[in-house]
C-alpha cells in the first residue's frame, strides 16, 4: 500500500523562491547502522506554520536537531536564510529560536532569572533585555509568575516560558519540537493560541508533533514522516481531500462474496479486508452510497447477511494511518 | 591613545572641559575593551547563574560553611585533645587550619562536577551551547563559581579556627606573626593565590570528569575514590615523615601536600611545631616548589577540562 504513494507531494502552485527560509535536500542521519532520517527533502516558506507530523521514532527530533545545527547529519544539505547550516552552524545561532522536545529549565531558578540567563547568554544589553522579558512574558501570559521558581509551574506554563525564552533573540524562525507533549487539553489549547500569536507577529514556525489534531489546526502545510522518510505533504485540507472520501465499514462474514459483487461499482475506490468484515473506501460521500451498497447486497441470492454498517469521514488521522501503511481501525459500532 | 590625548592637551596647556570629557570616555572605552578581553562574557553569565542558585539554596550555603566547621571541631578539638601541649609549640587546631582549608577546597572543588552533570541531565548544556557562549567559556564559568565557593569555605575555616584559638586563649600564629604589615599582606596574598590555583586545579579535574560522565552513581563513586587517597596520603592532618615508602610516594605527587605546605608556611611561618612532635622547618624554596607543583597540576587539568568539554555529547 505504501509503495505507490511514497513521497507524494500535493503542491499548491509554483514555489516562490524568495519565500523559502529553510531548504533541506536529501537529509540523511544515521546513528551507527540505524538510519533515523532517510533522505528527506523539503522547504519551509517564510511566515508559515510548517509541521512535521509522525509517530514516535519517525525521526522528527533528529531532523530538527540537524536543522538547528546541533547535530551534524550523515549527508544532505540544509540552508537557512541562504546560510549553509552544516558548514556554519555558528552563523545561524542568532536567527534561530528552539524549544526542545524535553523541558529545559533550571528547576531552581525563577521565571525572571531563566529569561535573564538566556538574554545574558546572547549578550542582549541590559535595558533591552529587561524590556523584552516583560514584553514576552506578557505575550505568553506569564507576567504574574515572574518570581515563581520554574519547578512550581504547570507543564503548560513551562512550555510557554520556553517559548517566550526562545523569542528573546527575535528569531526569524522558531523550532518547536512536540510543544504540547504530555499537556492536558486546556494547556494544549493555550499553547496553540501562543503559537498562532507568535506566528502572527511574523515568525516562521517549524513544528513537529505526533498529534494529528495539532497539525490539522495549526499548520499551513503538513509533512507526514515515518521511518525517517516523508510520505506525503500538503495543506491539511488537501491531504484529507486526497484520501478525501468517506469509508464504509461493513461487518459481515462472507467477505469474499461481497467483495466480488462490490468491485463492480465505480464509486468504490478500494476494498480492504479487516477481521470482522470489509472496509470500503468511496470516492464520495457515504450518506447516499451506503443504502445503495446495502440494497445490492440485500438483493443477492442467496441472501448475504450484513451484521452492521458504519460510515466514517476521514480525518488527518486517517490520512496518516493510510500513508503509514496501517489500516484504518474501525471505530465502535453504534 | 588615551594617554597621548591627555599629554597633547597638557602640552598645549589648555585642558578644557570637553577634552577632559573625551578622555573620560576614552578611559571608559579602554576598560570596557579590557573587560571584553579578560572577562569572558559567557563565563560570567554561567558564574552569575550558579551564584543566584547558590544564594537561594540556603542549604548548600549552610553545608559549605558547616562542613569545614565540623572538620575543625572533629579533628582539631577531638584529636587535638590527645596531643600534649608543650612550651614553644602551637596548638593542634592552629596547626590544622591550613590542612583543613586544603581539604575543604579539595572537596568543594571536586563536587562542582555535580552541577555540570545536572545541567547535562536537564539539558541546560544544550541551551548554553546553542547560544554564542562557547564550550570553553562554559567550562571557565562553572569553575569560577566553584572558586567563589572555595574561597568562602577557606575563610570560614580560617575565621572559625581563629575564633577557637582565641577563645581558648591560646597563642595564635597567623600570616607571619609580628613581622609588620607589609609581610602580613604578602603572606595573605600567597595564601589566597595558592588557594585560587589549587582550587582551579581540582575544579578543572571535576569539569573533565563531569563532561565525560552520565550517571550520578558513577560520578559519586569516582569522586569518593579520588578524594580518599588524596586526603590520607597528604600532610593535611599529620606530617608525612612516618609514612611507609608507597604512601610517601603518593604524598610526594599529591597536589594537596604542596598546597597545604604553602598554606602552612603562609599562615604559620617557616618554622613551627605542635605538641611534642619534631619541629617543621621550611624555606623559601618550598614555596616555589609548592607553586610549581600545584601550578603544573592545574595546567594539566585545564588542558583535560578543555578537551573533555569539547567532547560533551548533547544527545
Ligand atoms: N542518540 C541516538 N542514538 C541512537 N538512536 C537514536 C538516537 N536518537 C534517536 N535514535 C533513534 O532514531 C529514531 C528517530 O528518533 P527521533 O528523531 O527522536 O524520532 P521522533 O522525534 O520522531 O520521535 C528512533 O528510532 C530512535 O530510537
Ligand atoms: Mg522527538
Amino acid at each position: 500500500m505504501i509503495s505507490d504513494v511514497n513521497s507524494v507531494s500535493i503542491s499548491e502552485g509554483e514555489e516562490d523562491k524568495e519565500d523559502v527560509i529553510v531548504s533541506v535536500e536529501g537529509l540523511v542521519h544515521k546513528y551507527g547502522d540505524f538510519t533515523a532520517v532517510d533522505g528527506v527533502s523539503f522547504t519551509v516558506r517564510r511566515g508559515e506554520v510548517f509541521s512535521l507530523l509522525g509517530p514516535n521514532g519517525a525521526g522528527k527530533t533528529t531532523a530538527i536537531n540537524a536543522l538547528i545545527g546541533l547535530l551534524k547529519p550523515t549527508s544532505g544539505e540544509i540552508y537557512l536564510d541562504g546560510i549553509n547550516v552544516i558548514k556554519n552552524p555558528e552563523k545561524v545561532k542568532g536567527s534561530i529560536g528552539i524549544v526542545f522536545q524535553e523541558t529545559i529549565l533550571d528547576r531552581e531558578m525563577t521565571v525572571w532569572e531563566s529569561m535573564e540567563f538566556h538574554g545574558k547568554l546572547y549578550k542582549i544589553p541590559k535595558e533591552e533585555r529587561h524590556e523584552k522579558i516583560w514584553e514576552l512574558l506578557e505575550l505568553v501570559e506569564l507576567s504574574e509568575k515572574v518570581d515563581e521558581i520554574t519547578r512550581r509551574l504547570s507543564g503548560g506554563m513551562k512550555r510557554r516560558l520556553e517559548i517566550a525564552r526562545a523569542l528573546m533573540t527575535e528569531p526569524t524562525i522558531l523550532f518547536l519540537d512536540e510543544p504540547t507533549l504530555g499537556l492536558d487539553p486546556q494547556g494544549r489549547v493555550l499553547i496553540w493560541e501562543q503559537i498562532r500569536k507568535v506566528n502572527e507577529r511574523g515568525t516562521t514556525m517549524f513544528l513537529t508533533t505526533h498529534y494529528m489534531e495539532e497539525a490539522d489546526r495549526l499548520a499551513d502545510r503538513v509533512f507526514i514522516m515515518d521511518h525517517g522518510k516523508i510520505l506525503i505533504s500538503g495543506t491539511p485540507e488537501r491531504l484529507k481531500d486526497k484520501l478525501g472520501k468517506d469509508v464504509i465499514f461493513l461487518y459481515l462474514a462472507e467477505k469474499e462474496r461481497a467483495r466480488e459483487v462490490l468491485e463492480g461499482f465505480d464509486f468504490i475506490n478500494e476494498i480492504v479486508e479487516f477481521d470482522k468484515g470489509l472496509e470500503i473506501v468511496l470516492n464520495g460521500s457515504g450518506v447516499p452510497l451506503a443504502p445503495r451498497i446495502m440494497e445490492t447486497l440485500d438483493s443477492l441470492k442467496p441472501k448475504l447477511a450484513v451484521d452492521g454498517v458504519n460510515i466514517k469521514r476521514p480525518s488527518l488521522d486517517d490520512v496518516f494511518l493510510y500513508f503509514t501503511g496501517r489500516k484504518i481501525r474501525e471505530t465502535d459500532i453504534s | 591613545m588615551m594617554f597621548s590625548c591627555i599629554l597633547q592637551a597638557e602640552k598645549l596647556g589648555k585642558l578644557t572641559y570637553p577634552d577632559l570629557f573625551l578622555s573620560f570616555q576614552l578611559i571608559e572605552r579602554f576598560f570596557v575593551s579590557l573587560k571584553e578581553v579578560f572577562i569572558v562574557h559567557g563565563a560570567w553569565t554561567i558564574f552569575w547563574r550558579e551564584m543566584v542558585k547558590y544564594k537561594r539554596r540556603m542549604m548548600t550555603l549552610f553545608v559549605t560553611i558547616v562542613q569545614p566547621v565540623l572538620w575543625i571541631l572533629l579533628f582539631g578539638v577531638a584529636l587535638g585533645s590527645t596531643i600534649p601541649e608543650k612550651e614553644g609549640s602551637i596548638s593542634y587546631v592552629n596547626f590544622l587550619i591550613p590542612g583543613i582549608i586544603g581539604l575543604s577546597i579539595l572537596f568543594s572543588s571536586l563536587f562542582a562536577s555535580f552541577n555540570v552533570l545536572l545541567d547535562k541531565e536537564f539539558g541546560l548544556t544544550k541551551e548554553i551551547l546553542m547560544s554564542p557562549t562557547s564550550r570553553n567559556q562554559a567550562m571557565v564559568g562553572y569553575s569560577l563559581s566553584g572558586l567563589a565557593k572555595s574561597l568562602i569555605q577557606a575563610f570560614a575555616v580560617l575565621l572559625l579556627g581563629v575564633f577557637l584559638i582565641v577563645s581558648g586563649s591560646e597563642k595564635l600564629v597567623l600570616f607571619g606573626e609580628g613581622e609588620g604589615f607589609f609581610d602580613t599582606f604578602i603572606w595573605f596574598l600567597t595564601f589566597v593565590l595558592i588557594i585560587v590555583i589549587f582550587s582551579f586545579g581540582f575544579l578543572f579535574m571535576a569539569m573533565a570528569i563531569a563532561a565525560r560522565m552520565t550517571s550520578h552513581g558513577a560520578l559519586q563513586a569516582l569522586t569518593t575514590m579520588l578524594t580518599l587517597p588524596l586526603f590520607f596520603a597528604s600532610e593535611a592532618l599529620y606530617p608525612s615523615r612516618e609514612f611507609p615508602f608507597w604512601l610517601a610516594i603518593i604524598a610526594k605527587i599529591n597536589p594537596l601536600t604542596y598546597c597545604v605546605r604553602v598554606l602552612q608556611i603562609s599562615l604559620l611561618g617557616y618554622d613551627f611545631r605542635y605538641g611534642d612532635n619534631p619541629p617543621f622547618h621550611y624555606e623559601f624554596a618550598d614555596i616555589v616548589t609548592g607553586f610549581i607543583m600545584v601550578g603544573l597540576f592545574t595546567l594539566i587539568m585545564f588542558y583535560l577540562a578543555i578537551k573533555s568539554f569539547q567532547k560533551i555529547k548533547l544527545f
